[in-house]
């Protein structure tokens, strides 16, 4: 893929400077940047921080599948950069970064709404809350059904050493 | 044939928390990976009570999530994917 789309899933913190500065491109108008951080509560539980684990080349390749498919929605000329972290985040830490640079406002707005409801139902990616009386939690999520699953031969399923990388 | 599980999410705390290795009949499918899943999850730990969430999971390799209909080689390694909850 060109570098119109830039997606990582990874430990790092995230820099919100450094994604905008992905974006950059004179013919565009509009740069939206979404962040989606911890919040300290979640349905009546003292959240104090929540550990994220992700399938990380998965989640990278799905993230670049719905990148592709926001820009055949949006428009080549959309720029996006999805960034995930991995690791335990305390409240206010960005978990997420979803921006977007288009010609105008319409379609970033929508594309990033796209981008993050499927990201949500579609890549690899689980949370485990830590509660303030230190009890912690994996959170229930969406089973992954219908959305991109592949034939016997789309796997590519051999027997090696696959099973290398992500924690 | 041996397939090597690679575990994510709420499979973490089993076994070393990173992968389980289950031996299955050669040419089996994803039914019977998740037959011999809950076997061996509940020979190691025997207060396992997920099989439902066993169920619920898909199966993957680094590159696509598999259907049912997939057939896995010996050795192979997939990753058990419970459903997710990014963002």
């Amino acid at each position: 893929m060109d570098d119109s789309a830039h997606v990582r899933v990874g430990p790092e913190p995230l820099d919100a400077a450094e994604v905008l500065g992905r974006l950059s491109d004179a013919t565009h108008g509009a740069q939206l940047l979404f962040a989606g951080v911890v919040r300290n509560d979640n349905l009546g539980r003292k959240v104090v921080a929540v550990s994220y684990d992700a399938f990380e080349p998965l989640a990278e390749k799905t993230l670049r599948d719905i990148c592709l498919e926001a820009r055949a929605k949006w428009g080549l000329v959309l720029r996006l950069v999805v960034v995930h972290r991995t690791g335990r985040l305390k409240v206010g830490e960005a978990s997420v970064i979803v921006a977007i640079g288009s010609g105008h406002r319409i379609e970033a707005y929508e594309a990033s709404r796209y981008v993050l409801e499927q990201l949500k139902v579609r890549v690899p990616i689980w949370k485990k809350e830590h509660y303030e009386n230190g009890d912690s939690e994996w959170l229930r999520g969406h089973e992954l059904g219908a959305h991109g699953r592949v034939g016997v031969g789309g796997g590519s399923l051999e027997a090696d050493g696959t099973g290398q990388g992500a924690p | 044939m041996r397939v090597t599980v690679r575990l994510f999410g709420s499979f973490r705390k089993y076994g070393d928390g990173s992968r389980l290795e289950v031996e299955l009949p050669a040419a089996s499918g994803l039914p019977a990976l998740r037959g011999a899943l809950v076997s061996k999850l509940k020979a190691l730990h025997p207060e396992f009570a997920e099989e439902q969430l066993v169920g619920e999971s898909a199966f993957a390799t680094e590159a696509a999530v598999l259907d049912d209909g997939a057939v896995l080689p010996d050795g192979a390694t997939v990753a058990i994917l419970p459903p997710v909850c990014g963002g």
